[in-house]
């Protein structure tokens, strides 16, 4: 309940002062659907990383600026997680000048960020965590970000504490965006997530051309639970200005031996900021999984 | 005559370029915004304040400021310009998409105090800083407003 206080507290503050450059964003994603896991099948209803948050700068000197964000899970299918109305994502303050940004909070790794637009059903049954690790939001974080000055790269360096854990860990990221390519590379070394301190690198490269938008990842992982590598490829194909077609295909043995998915589904715009959309996708693994997933949901954005 | 061809040609191109720039749209919702792996970098670059909640939200703010106006004018002598004192004050931060020539920077130019003047009515828009940054694709102008009865 407190969390409930704190987060309307903060909204509150925050549109209590018209002189800030304060934005309010968010999403709400629910999609029903027809999940056969093992040979049991069940009709769900479920929400997809539907969120409401702030963020904002405040310039506090010459070329010093604060920036924030504030931002809260929320499920629209059983209206709470685990007691929670509220759930806790990206979440940091931090300071902005032409030398580069130095922020702290709780959010995600350098790695996760770097994986850009390519997981074409992310937050679906068919995201990209499903096949390889380093996917994490960690507490305990403190990253400097390089000034978008320096051209197309954007280089990511961050902390993260023993507090939460024993260790402390890395996770660092360069970015290259320039017109239709993406490149990235990122590195984590004992990333504390649920495979224990992790030892990762990551490699991802997206690429539009006309109507259609290429993606691929590559990732080697070396864990405390053992060690593996991934890839993965996505491909999206803008039918129309109202219909988009996308699908993507992944393997790995880092979450699992022999894991595998495939997705396709469609996109149908039904206004600037919403989207109805249907999907299948099928997850596999050499430990038995054999799990299917039909559904049709709609997004909406703000 | 040549001179007058020109002047009106280029009017006529300058009208077609303005309204296709118009049309573009120049940035994405704002959660996807705060999802890009380089947010923290364009986080001022987007005004959103005329979109989704955050229209509601300031038009509520508006209203919630009107009313202690209304009632400092009802309990002391009526005010000159009521209706700019019941608009409230504001500032706020405007940026372009990036230019790469002369035509394109003052046309970007033009629209961002267009664009501040339409929201400050009925106030006026004064001007407080003009900020120009080089990116890959061009100059990116950011303009720094604040609504003013004066």
């Amino acid at each position: 309940m407190q969390r409930h206080f704190l987060a309307l507290g903060l909204l509150a503050v925050s549109l209590a002062q018209p002189t800030q450059a304060v934005t309010v964003y968010g999403k709400g994603n629910v999609a029903l659907q027809h999940a056969d896991e093992s040979g049991e099948s069940e009709l769900q209803l479920v929400s997809n990383a539907s969120r409401i948050g702030v963020m904002g700068s405040e310039e506090i000197s010459e070329g010093i600026e604060v920036i924030y964000q504030f931002e809260y899970g929320t499920e629209i299918d059983d209206g709470d997680s685990s007691g929670q109305t509220f759930t806790q994502r990206n979440i940091y303050l931090g300071l902005k000048t032409s030398a580069g940004t130095l922020m702290a909070g709780n959010f995600d790794t350098p790695t996760k960020k770097a994986q850009g637009k390519v997981d074409l059903f992310d937050n679906l049954e068919g995201d990209i965590k499903n096949i390889v690790t380093g996917d994490n939001r960690v507490k305990n974080i403190v990253q400097y970000v390089s000034p978008g000055s320096i051209g197309p790269f954007t280089a990511k360096v961050a902390y993260i504490t023993e507090e939460t854990d024993s260790d402390a860990g890395v996770s660092a990221s360069l970015a290259y965006k320039q017109d239709a390519l993406y490149l990235a590379a990122a590195i984590d070394q004992d990333v504390e997530d649920n495979k224990g301190a992790t030892d990762l690198y990551r490699l991802v490269g997206a690429y539009t051309l006309g109507s259609v938008q290429l993606g691929a990842l590559y990732e080697s992982f070396d864990g405390e639970t053992g060690d593996g590598d991934g890839y993965f490829g996505s491909v999206q194909w803008k039918l129309t200005d109202k219909w988009i077609l996308k699908s993507q295909y992944g393997q790995s043995d880092i979450e699992k031996e022999g894991r595998e998915t495939l997705s396709v589904g469609g996109d149908y715009k039904l206004s600037k900021s919403t989207k109805a959309f249907v999907y299948a996708t099928h997850n596999e693994d050499d430990n038995g999984r054999d799990d299917d997933y039909v559904g049709v949901g709609m997004e909406m954005k703000f | 005559m040549l001179k007058r061809y020109c002047l009106v040609c280029g009017l006529i191109w300058l009208s077609v370029w303005s309204l296709t720039a118009l049309a573009q749209e120049p940035c994405e919702p704002a959660v996807d915004l705060a999802d890009s792996f380089d947010a923290v970098n364009r986080i001022g670059d987007c005004d959103y304040s005329d979109q989704g909640l955050n229209k509601l939200l300031s038009g509520r703010t508006q209203a919630q400021d009107k009313e202690p106006s209304q009632q400092q004018a009802s309990s002391s002598a009526p005010a000159p310009d009521t209706q700019a004192q019941a608009q409230p004050a504001h500032s706020a931060r405007l940026a372009s998409t990036p230019v790469s020539d002369g035509l394109g920077y003052t046309q970007q130019r033009f629209q961002l105090l267009q664009r501040a003047a339409q929201l400050c009515q009925p106030l006026k828009a004064e001007i407080q800083r003009q900020l120009v940054q080089y990116g890959s694709d061009g100059l990116v102008l950011t303009v720094e407003y604040h609504c003013t009865s004066q």
